[in-house]
């Protein structure tokens, strides 16, 4: 039996002790080394030839992912990782690196226990560092960190040891801050990390050598001992001493929980069932005997299998060949292999237990966040929450019409694999919108469907997504939408959500949709911990992105049987504004009064959607209506002699400078621009600097557009959609 | 059996005044009612001035009712009118409403009153299969008002065949009307029927307001 085929072996035992069970994803900021990390993980582990580690890359096993070196997807790798005689199963999650692909990154965090933090001791924590930290603590996943490229500060930064303490000191710092203030309160403090208690090593995932404190103690090893190494090239022997996966995994095995201890408290945060159920008492307790209760993470094509839905075991084992639902689906479907990933390996096992990672064929309705179980009535997860919007969209559709079956159904292949990317297709002229996180995912997307669906597309230039939205109020000035037929009227007002309000619904805190009757007081209940009016918010009807329909009416007769045309009405305009028929924002729309026709059949649909749909528009035009556009943080790091030409660049795109700091002869540049006038940067900004900038950019919301810029900006987006370029007034709302 | 028939010139109660007579009933009128407002939630407001051509080429009389369009009183006016003029001569009235609540059982009530019947025939008939026995009975329907999203102008005056039929069908799915108009999507006039003598000939203009739109008669006169 060779090395791997005896650590598949080894793992496919260990998987069912579930103390020795590590569910751990590593996150960072792009390039400060996951993907030369995880391979080095995993050859250590034994799992692939230690020669290749951090030259192949099997967790980026997409094909363009390694053409680009960027890391796309959060694939999975089994691993075990022996300490003192016993072994340990390891399943890691690669995490995407790009912030383009952040909706990955927090599913990913659903299906671990604990987190390696990875920042560059060069460049420090950066913008994605904190977001990536954030999602983690928000899943209540533990994080250590690993501090990586410190060859880079010996050698070529030539730094001496107590320089080094104090760059280590400002990243722990800046982490700890972030888990101080993102953790759960009763477990800030216990999670804080420190070099003394052993949750932070540091060392060069691409030579391959790490070090922590425990590390230290037991291998007799020093500061020296690493500066001597370093500065005589002799690296290559520190990775034998003091082997890079050793030190991470026995860090992960020490101090991050195991699945046992850590769904206690994080089934409560992710399952909103009764835990004194069976099935609640079984996820609490990890029981591979108890009822089935799984949730799919990730989607992924397999060149052969076809769809391969990845999730975690919370409870009960899945085995192959059984009958599961996917929650919501219409029936129940057959698995047909259960497997464990071990990188681009998947090894058919006969079943995975709870506490571990499991490869599932054969359910084709299962798609990211979606819970497997054996009960189709079972309560499922709490929806994946992703913190981010699309804010570009491009055109697209295939060169050929032949391919337009073909290209129907990648997109949908795609929609389902990809939560963050909206996907609306024109099934009569195969023309589909692809809205998505920015450039670049959209370009890796399109990539993606030509290589492996051998689809040849045309792309549009990609269009920037603005959002409507108000600036004053019409209270007390409700708007009238009629039914065509006039027999119904809806007045509606509406008025801007406070900024923390809008925060939180787009961080999903009060879900997404029509509210149920029996939940909408404990909904308005958390509405009112915003400061909003409890009494109003708890006669809440529906919530669409970032807007609330209410109804604040009192004793109309029949309102109730309308409710859910009227919140149709509603969803029509929440992603259709009147303005530039974009998506509305941070919006309460507030049905104050309305008069309906005693006869069920003369409030039909084609009647009251209509009227309230017109009633809603009225209202937000005659509240101010306003742009806004989508913005990025962005950061540049330029040599001294170029980086005149780089704020340039950066003004002349509307950017704003917010902080130059200057290290040595490298300056940054920090600041925001807004999206809209961020395509071609990349080439602009590589002439500007003679190719010697490096640059990150990160989403960062909305701002209102400036004024000036209104007119040509609404025009622009009418004109495109066909539509009348004057932006309508209220009176075309009224008739 | 003595009866009368709420007639406004569209589909249904023309159906129903043939169907009355198919049960081998007299017909001893048709009735009318003109809304003076500009709106009405039990009548159907366009063109009832077609009615005087249809009891003629049927060989009835029309009784005309003048009503406020007003709720609630509207009805009874109605009531009145009929007790001052067919009231005695009738054992039951007709009317053509296929699914309004709200209209059946107004009539129903208002019935009671009177000491009539009240027959509603096609109440609950299927609306595709009611739309095609129209077309297949040979009954040359127009439409002279829409107001549902969905319906545009291009709908005033044209005639339901089995083509715009197949189209209004789609139009009835996509944007979730009333195929049979009973929800005030659409009315309608009745230019010929089984039971007509003369076919009924007329023009029309369109008005249309961008969301609802009528097709007026301009001018009206029964074939020769
Ligand atoms: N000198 C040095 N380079 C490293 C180290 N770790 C990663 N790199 C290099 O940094 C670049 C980005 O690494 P990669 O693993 O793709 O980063 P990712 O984007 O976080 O997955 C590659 O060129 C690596 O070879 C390290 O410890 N030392
Ligand atoms: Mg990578």
């Amino acid at each position: 039996m060779g090395r791997k085929e005896d650590n598949i072996k080894r793992a496919t035992e260990v998987m069912h002790v579930r103390e020795k069970i590590r569910n751990l994803a590593i996150a960072a900021h792009i390039d400060h080394g996951k993907t030369t990390l995880s391979d080095n993980l995993i050859a250590g582990a034994g799992m692939m030839s230690e020669d290749l580690a951090g030259k192949s890359r099997v967790l980026d096993f997409d094909q363009q992912e390694s053409a680009r070196g960027i890391t796309i997807n959060a694939a999975s790798a089994s691993m075990v990782h022996e300490i003192e005689g016993d072994d340990y199963l390891i399943n890691l999650i690669d995490t995407p690196g790009h912030v383009d692909f952040g909706g990955d990154v927090t599913r990913a965090m659903r299906a671990v226990d604990g987190c390696i933090i990875l920042a560059c001791a060069v460049e420090g924590t950066m913008p994605q560092t904190e977001t990536v930290v954030r999602q983690a603590l928000k899943e209540k996943v533990r994080p250590v960190l690993f501090i990586n490229k410190v060859d880079r500060l010996i050698n070529e930064l030539q730094i001496d040891g107590p320089e080094m303490m104090k760059r280590f000191e400002k990243i722990i710092v800046k982490v700890n801050k972030l888990i101080e203030t993102f953790a759960p309160a009763e477990l800030a403090k216990e999670w804080q990390v420190s070099v003394q208690k052993g949750t932070v090593a540091f060392g060069s995932a691409y030579y391959n050598w790490g070090m922590s404190i425990p590390y230290m103690k037991k291998s007799g090893l020093n500061f020296t001992d690493i500066f001597e190494h370093c500065h005589n090239d002799e690296q290559k022997e520190l990775a034998k001493k003091a082997p890079v996966h050793r030190v991470l995994l026995d860090m992960a095995v020490g101090e991050l929980p195991s699945p046992l201890v850590s769904q206690k408290y994080r089934i409560p945060n992710i399952w909103q069932g009764d835990l004194e159920s069976e099935v609640g008492q079984s996820m609490l307790n990890t029981d591979p005997d108890g009822p089935l209760q799984l949730m799919i993470t990730k989607i992924w094509m397999d060149p052969h299998a076809g769809e391969v839905a990845v999730g975690r075991v919370y409870s009960g084992s899945i085995k192959h060949g059984e009958t599961v639902w996917a929650i919501g689906a219409a029936k129940p479907e057959r698995v047909q292999q259960v497997s464990m990933m071990v990188g681009g390996d998947r090894i058919q096992v006969s079943q995975v237990s709870a506490g571990n990672i499991a490869a599932l064929t054969g359910v084709r309705s299962a798609a990211a966040g979606v819970t497997i179980s054996r009960d189709q009535d079972a309560t499922p997860f709490e929806a994946i929450r992703h913190y981010s919007e699309p804010v570009v969209t491009v055109a697209v559709e295939p060169k050929s019409m032949k391919d337009l079956p073909k290209f129907i159904d990648a997109l949908r292949g795609l929609a389902k694999a990809d939560a963050s990317l909206q996907v609306t297709t024109n099934q009569e002229t195969g023309e589909a919108l692809l809205a998505g996180m920015g450039e670049l995912h959209l370009e890796i997307t399109i990539f993606r469907m030509q290589e492996e669906q051998n689809i040849k597309v045309k792309v549009s230039e990609p269009i920037v997504v603005y959002r409507e939205s108000i600036e004053r109020n019409n209270s007390g000035r409700p708007f009238e939408g009629k039914s065509p037929n006039r027999h119904n009227r809806f007045y509606i007002e509406c008025e801007p959500l406070p900024q923390d309000v809008i925060n939180a619904l787009r961080e999903g805190q009060f879900g997404d949709g029509p509210v149920r009757t029996k939940d909408a007081k404990e909904t308005g209940n958390k509405f009112a911990e915003f400061g909003m009016d409890k009494d109003l918010m708890r006669k809440i009807y529906a919530i669409h992105g970032t807007n609330v329909f209410v109804n604040d009416t009192k004793g109309i007769q029949n309102l109730h049987e309308t409710r859910e045309l009227m919140i149709e009405g509603f969803n029509d305009v929440c992603k259709k504004g009147p303005t530039a028929e974009e998506p509305l924002m941070g919006v309460l729309v507030r049905l104050v009064d309305a008069k309906l026709h005693e006869d069920a059949i003369h409030r039909g649909p084609a009647q009251t959607i209509p009227a309230v749909r017109n009633a809603v528009k009225g209202a937000v035009l005659r509240s101010g209506s306003v742009i806004f556009e989508p913005i990025q943080n962005i950061r540049i790091d330029a040599p001294n002699d170029v980086i005149g030409g780089v704020t340039r660049e950066l003004t002349t795109r509307r950017g704003i400078i917010e902080d130059m700091p200057v290290d040595g002869g490298t300056a940054s540049v920090i600041g925001k621009m807004p999206v809209a006038e961020s395509f071609g940067f990349s080439n602009d900004i590589r002439a500007a600097s003679q190719g010697r900038a490096v640059w990150n950019t990160e989403n960062a919301g909305f701002v209102q557009l400036p004024a000036a810029l209104f007119h040509k900006v609404t025009a622009e987006i009418r004109q495109r959609k066909g539509l009348k370029v004057e932006v309508p007034g209220e009176d075309n709302y009224q008739d | 059996m003595r009866v009368a028939v709420l007639a406004s010139g569209g589909k249904d109660s023309t159906y129903a005044s043939w169907w009355a007579q198919m049960q081998g009933w007299s017909l001893e009128a048709l009735i009318t009612v003109k809304i003076e407002g500009d709106d009405s939630m039990m009548f159907q407001l366009q063109n009832t001035e077609v009615t005087g051509y249809q009891a003629e080429s049927i060989g009835t009389k029309l009784i005309r009712v003048i009503s406020s369009g007003v709720e609630n009183d509207e009805i009874d006016e109605l009531e009145n009118a009929i007790r001052n003029s067919v009231g005695n001569e009738i054992d039951a009235l007709v009317v053509g409403a296929l699914r309004s609540d709200y209209q059946k059982t107004r009539i129903e009530r208002m019935c009671e009153k009177l000491g009539i019947i009240s027959f509603c025939p096609m109440w609950h008939h299927d609306p595709e299969l009611h739309m095609n026995s129209l077309i297949n009975h040979g009954f040359d329907v127009r439409i002279i008002s829409v107001s549902s999203e969905g319906l545009d102008e291009s709908w005033l005056g044209r005639k339901i065949t089995g083509e715009s039929l197949a189209e209004l069908i789609q139009l009835s799915r996509k944007y979730r009307f009333n195929l049979d108009g009973e929800g005030g999507e659409f009315e309608t006039i009745t230019l010929d029927a089984p039971h007509f003598k003369k076919s009924i000939h007329c023009e029309g203009e369109i008005s249309w307001d961008g969301v609802r739109g009528t097709w007026n008669i301009t001018k009206i006169h029964l074939s020769t």
